[in-house]
């Protein structure tokens, strides 16, 4: 009852196969995903990666350029700024990923229910998210920073809701697409509770869609969490996060511009290696696009 | 049309309503105490009582609220903490930099982006397209407020040709204009070429390439006009989408918009410019969609006669 199309023809082929299939000829996706693997495995192995601690300060290399013992170079408190970035990388990916977490599982239920119930509660949750999506994203995000405090959880919190908008119409959609389907139909027949069809029924055949949103989601996360620290809203000095590495590094921009080059760097290359994914993702996915 | 019109009008109160109420909560829920930011930490408690009643902070937060948002109906955002002027007043100061740094940003988008996608989408998989597709990725994965520092560094710090940040000439909007313009000109380019290649398999196109009619008449006569309809759905959420993330272009270049009148607000805890602030953009976002729509109306024949019949 999962894949429908499955379940009907046996020997027909599997579309999340066909997909990866399609992804591995895209060359310009596999690009990304590479890119986005070497992050993530930086992000994991920091600690083997990194020569020196992300605090670590040495008073007798200050504001000084690429060298051996620090390659690219150190920031006004002679703290190693390549071993910040690595342990940078785990805050950035960490902000983006739980973020679109949370806001997926969110605004997924909120869009399951809007599509599946149709009607007045549809009315009223997409009301909502309208109201939600006529804030800009970065303000709402900064209001709710504003209220909760900067830390890495709320950052998370506020970039998470801002995004939710996006994820509730975008699976509101895939549900009312395959809501009048057969396969739904019959699951109503048998008996199953509402809860067993939005979540076995309607959810598996929705993934597609959230999938990529996710995907490219994390790209506008990390760069909103990144906005949120440049503006002293996010997470706070001394944490190498690389938007607050970026707006250290501002003051010295005429004496030591690595310090702004390599965070901003650093947060163009995961951004783009989602992008280029997520791209890749979409036209694997998108059986429209595959006819 | 008109009805059409009326109709999307009035659906925009209730969205303003709502707006209101989040914003109203927002800063209902944001730490400290009005009456105190005002009057300072060392204040008498007698003299915060007083101004809280007289300020009506007392009331039920019910009451607060429909005050809140009768003053929001007739423009009455209150005054600001910080030096007693009219919110309203703050904010229309502001607004003029902001416009003309959305209007030149979004304006240079255009005159890149939309020929990039055309020329794109018309030279499919030829080196002109890989390029400008890859430009367009990398210009939508950098983050504005990093371009504005990495075009200071390059134009201002070394070559010296332009100011580093302030406003007075039009040289001081060429770098705002060009750190807020490049996310949208990618998505331009990626949205017009897109559209393009999709209007470009239309059996029209095809009766008109059989008719003998050149390329560029096919190209620039027939299929232009309908692959830009989608496009003026993303210019006009781009515009809106500008005015609301100018914020960090205008805190790096100085600029007196009303993104960086929010921030200063945010950190002095002047609650009535930001909560002012948050629905005066709020609602330039919706008005903007708006007119996209009716625009939207107006260009695409089949939209129209849906709302004539």
């Amino acid at each position: 009852m999962k894949q429908p199309a499955n379940a009907a023809h046996p020997k027909a082929k599997n579309p999340w196969l066909d997909a990866w299939h399609s992804l591995k000829k895209n060359k310009m996706a596999l690009v990304g995903g590479c890119v986005l693997l070497f992050f993530i495995l930086v992000a994991i192995f920091a600690d083997f990666i990194a020569p020196h601690a992300a605090d670590t300060q040495d008073w007798m290399h200050i504001m000084e350029g690429p060298s051996r013992d620090y390659p690219l170079g150190t920031d006004s408190y002679g703290r190693c700024v390549f071993s910040r970035i690595v342990y940078g990388s785990r805050i950035s990916l960490l902000v983006g990923f739980v973020a679109v977490a949370f806001s997926a599982i969110g605004g997924g239920i909120i869009g399951a229910c809007a599509g599946y119930f149709r009607g007045r509660l549809d009315n009223v949750l997409m009301r909502l998210m309208d109201v939600l999506l006529a804030i800009p994203s970065i303000l709402l995000a900064i209001a709710i920073v504003n209220i909760l405090g900067p830390s890495l959880i709320n950052v998370m919190i506020a970039v998470g809701l801002s995004s939710m908008p996006s994820f509730a119409r975008i699976v509101r959609a895939a549900v009312l697409s395959i809501r009048d389907s057969e396969f739904i139909e019959a699951a109503v027949a048998i008996g199953d509770s509402t809860a067993a069809i939005i979540w076995h029924n309607i959810l598996p055949n929705c993934l597609a869609p959230i999938i990529v949103q996710a995907t490219l989601g994390v790209a506008s996360a990390i760069l909103s969490a990144a906005g949120l620290s440049f503006l002293g809203l996010g997470l706070q000095p001394p944490s190498p996060e690389w938007g607050a590495m970026l707006s250290e590094g501002r003051a010295y921009i005429y004496v030591a511009p690595w310090l702004t080059i390599c965070p901003g760097v650093s947060i163009v290359l995961v951004v783009l290696s989602l992008n280029l994914f997520g791209d890749g993702l979409r036209d694997a996915l998108d059986p429209k696009l595959k006819q | 049309m008109l009805k059409f019109i009326g109709k999307r009008l009035l659906m925009l109160i209730p969205v303003l309503i709502g707006v209101s109420l989040i914003v109203f909560t927002l800063m209902q829920l944001s730490p400290g105490d009005p009456a105190m930011i005002i009057l300072g930490a060392q204040a008498a408690p007698e003299d915060i009582a007083i101004l809280r009643e007289s300020m009506g902070l007392n009331d039920p937060l019910i009451v607060q609220f429909f005050r809140f948002l009768l003053g929001m109906f007739t423009l009455d955002f209150g005054t600001s903490y910080k030096d007693g002027m009219p919110v309203l007043t703050k904010l229309l100061e502001a607004l003029p930099y902001t416009a003309e740094l959305t209007f030149c940003a979004v304006l240079l988008a255009l005159i890149i982006g939309i020929p990039a996608g055309i020329i794109s989408a018309t030279k499919q998989y030829s080196i002109f397209d890989r390029i400008a597709s890859v430009l367009a990725l990398i210009g939508f994965s950098t983050p504005n407020f990093w371009l504005s520092i990495m075009l200071i560094l390059v134009f201002s710090v070394n070559l010296k040709w332009l100011p580093v940040s302030g406003t007075g000439s039009i040289l001081h909007l060429v770098l705002p204009s060009i750190a807020l313009g490049v996310q949208s000109a990618a998505v331009f380019t990626r949205m017009t070429r897109s559209s393009m290649l999709e209007v470009l398999n239309m059996d029209y196109i095809r009766t008109a390439r059989a008719k003998g009619l050149s390329e560029r008449v096919v190209i620039l006569k027939h299929a232009l006009k309908n692959a830009l309809i989608p496009v003026i759905t993303v210019v006009g959420l781009q515009i809106g989408l500008l005015f609301g993330g100018a914020i960090l272009t205008e805190t790096v270049f100085a600029w007196p918009g009303v993104g960086r009148l929010m921030i200063d607000s945010i950190r002095a805890k002047d609650t009535p410019v930001v909560q002012g602030g948050v629905i005066f953009t709020a609602s330039i976002f919706v008005f903007i969609n708006l007119l996209v729509d009716i625009l939207y109306a107006y260009v695409d024949p089949r939209v129209k006669a849906q709302y004539k019949s």
